[in-house]
């Protein structure tokens, strides 16, 4: 067993060091070398934020996919390639009269969906962030009455000469 | 990039789990530390250049403490000090601040460390005693800093709360974002904080990491934690998740109620861990001799009305008005706190000049001991917090109140919803009503019935038994002695 008070001492000095750097150290961030706060929630964006966001999700939805788009085919092999690649056309040629049409007609389809999406999806959001919008604008004006009605009160306290207290009894109820 | 979110090249927060040290386990690092120290460097750089897991600091920090143990010369190895260097590098100041905590606490060179913060420390509170009974209950094992975010004596939160604080210390830190608003008002609300803005509560989150263990007791989410045992004191979720929100990375949650553990699930989506009821030490010895007509209820007057003394005021005029015979000689004792200009109050009062003095009284700012006088005295008690309310917040999350008549005998005839639920026992221990028909239906079946009452203030005071400090402080230290011997590595995690 190790001479326990100067190795304490030791341990106590790097200990020590270390405090004095985390002292030094103003951002949380960078004591522990990683990022601490969350990426913010749909409920804290703004209207122009939501619009955006909004946007940017259902951007995918504008991709107009041709899955019917003859598929170029190659292969690395050089004596079996060619041949493998040969018997796959020659399904295809024979099998796109029936594949075809199944194919179309399930492209038409999605396309009359990603159209009902895009129609009446996204205004239906963003109708919501303008009824949010109204409420937030409702809150802020109240906010502000509160915070007239505030300062009114205060006015009358230091007319009656009395600190504005609060919370202060002592009396062990709830 | 919404505006919201700040730019950085840091990778988000991922608590470092235990166990493994880049796939390796304790007993590898201790055999490879005494072996061949260099090849203990290679292994911990290693684990941090791999993908299979952080450095975990338990890990790391049992196989230097018992290799320190294992020592045979009076001086430390010149490689801990690259290891340290080698930790401070990879995963930050913090990390390895914490582990030289840890260390030295398990070698026995200090008692553990341990924080409480209550941002309302100056005010009295149930919230704020819960706080001082932890410290007061952890006092011997620990040494405690109640971090407090004004002014405030040791003496006086020993005066307010009947408790022994001599072994802790008080440290204010102050929140540059609040100072101005503070005083002016004394009070600050965490909801006022701009979620676009930088984390006003950092301040705080920098002092958690001094101690070995920290407690955030005024349920603030917006404290991150980052000492190496943190427990979270909810005694009810009041706001939403945001962009600051960290309850996540505490390592517990200790829930007052099971009311609030049920909107801990529902508003955080979080398990909470640990059920401490808050003490009551109301108790008297049990005198039906001493008991008079009194209906009694004890709770603040506040502004908003949100005790609802007034509705309790009406109960009472109605309760008479049908019943005048069977309520000839009672009275309503309103007792509870209040500031010096309540409108509130002076509604109450309008409203009490309606009813003979006889038959009512309002007992405003009365001493603890004058209360616990009129516990004693009284029959019945009243609450009808909750009542009619659609706010979760305002539902009772406890009832400390309730349980203080309990403890003297007096029968509670309570709202049935928040923690008031699991207090009272329907029939053994008082009654409970959803709306104000049963609430005089069952209040004047107690009144009838002397024998019913009776046996229910014997149930109300037997079920008052189980609040007490005493049950409170031995649930609270078996709590941290099992954290405490995991931390001090006596006992496997």
């Amino acid at each position: 067993m190790a001479e326990a008070s100067e190795i304490k001492q030791e341990i106590q000095s790097l200990r020590q060091e270390l405090a004095e750097a985390r002292e030094n150290t103003e951002q949380i961030e960078q004591l522990l070398l990683r990022e601490i706060e969350r990426e913010p929630g749909l409920w804290e964006y703004d209207f122009d934020e939501l619009e955006a966001e909004i946007w940017r999700r259902f951007s995918t939805l504008e991709e107009n996919a041709d899955c019917l788009a003859q598929e170029v085919r190659f292969s690395s092999r050089k004596v079996t390639g060619p041949v493998i690649i040969r018997l796959r056309n020659l399904f295809r040629s024979l099998s796109s009269p029936f594949s075809r049409s199944v194919v179309a007609k399930n492209k038409q389809f999605n396309l009359e969906q990603q159209n009902f999406v895009n129609k009446e999806s996204i205004p239906m959001h963003l109708s919501v962030i303008l009824t949010l919008q109204k409420i937030k604008d409702r809150l802020n004006d109240l906010e502000e009455k509160v915070f007239r009605l505030r300062q009114e009160q205060e006015e009358w306290f230091q007319e009656l000469g009395k600190p504005p207290s609060r919370r202060t009894e002592k009396v062990k109820v709830e | 990039m919404v505006s919201g979110a700040r730019e950085t090249s840091l990778p988000p927060y991922r608590k470092s789990k235990g166990g493994v040290m880049g796939g390796y386990s304790y007993q590898n690092l201790l055999e490879t530390l005494s072996n061949s120290p260099s090849e203990f460097m290679r292994l911990l750089e290693t684990g941090y250049s791999e993908e299979r897991g952080e450095v975990s600091l338990p890990a790391l920090c049992r196989s230097l403490v018992d290799w320190i143990r294992s020592l045979s010369g009076a001086e430390l190895p010149p490689v801990f000090s690259d290891i340290i260097a080698l930790v401070k590098e990879k995963s930050g100041i913090q990390f390895a601040y914490n582990l030289m905590l840890r260390m030295e606490a398990a070698l026995g060179y200090r008692k553990p460390s341990l924080g409480i913060y209550d941002n309302a420390f100056h005010f009295i509170g149930g919230a704020q005693k819960y706080g001082c009974t932890i410290a007061h209950a952890l006092q011997e094992q620990f040494d405690i800093t109640l971090i407090a975010n004004t002014d405030i004596s040791v003496q006086k939160l020993q005066e307010w709360y009947d408790l022994d604080l001599q072994r802790c210390r008080i440290k204010v830190v102050r929140i540059p974002f609040y100072a101005a608003k503070e005083a002016h008002s004394g009070v600050f609300d965490a909801g006022e904080v701009d979620l676009k803005g930088d984390n006003p509560f950092h301040i705080v989150s920098k002092e958690s990491g001094n101690y070995d263990f920290f407690i955030n007791n005024c349920m603030l989410e917006m404290v991150f934690p980052l000492a190496n045992v943190s427990e979270l004191v909810c005694h009810f979720p009041e706001r939403e998740i945001s962009r600051f929100f960290h309850v996540d990375k505490y390592d517990h949650i200790i829930y007052n109620s099971e009311y609030t553990a049920e909107w801990i699930k529902k508003r955080w989506n979080l398990t909470p861990h640990k059920h401490i009821y808050p003490p009551v030490d109301m108790e008297s010895e049990y005198s039906p001799e001493l008991k008079k007509n009194i209906i009694l209820s004890a709770s603040r007057f506040e502004l908003s009305g949100n005790k609802q003394q007034m509705e309790m005021i009406k109960a009472f005029m109605r309760l008479r008005r049908n019943h005048p015979q069977t309520l000839k000689g009672w009275k309503l004792v309103l007792a509870g706190g209040s500031t010096e200009l309540n409108p509130y109050l002076e509604k109450i009062k309008n409203l009490t000049s309606l009813l003979p003095a006889e038959n009512c009284e309002l007992k405003i700012n009365i001493s603890a001991e004058e209360l616990k006088r009129t516990y004693a005295q009284a029959k019945l008690f009243w609450h009808f917090s909750g009542l009619g309310q659609r706010d979760p917040a305002r539902v009772e999350h406890f009832g400390m109140t309730t349980v203080e008549a309990m403890q003297n005998g007096c029968v509670p005839v309570v709202f049935k919803g928040g923690g008031l639920k699991e207090i009272v026992k329907e029939g053994i221990s008082g009654a409970l009503f959803s709306n104000l028909e049963e609430q005089q239906k069952k209040s004047l079946d107690l009144i009838t019935d002397s024998s019913f009452m009776s046996r229910l203030a014997r149930g109300a005071v037997e079920r008052g038994k189980q609040f007490t400090k005493k049950i409170f402080m031995s649930k609270v230290r078996e709590h941290f002695s099992r954290l405490l011997s995991i931390y001090l590595f006596k006992k496997e995690a």
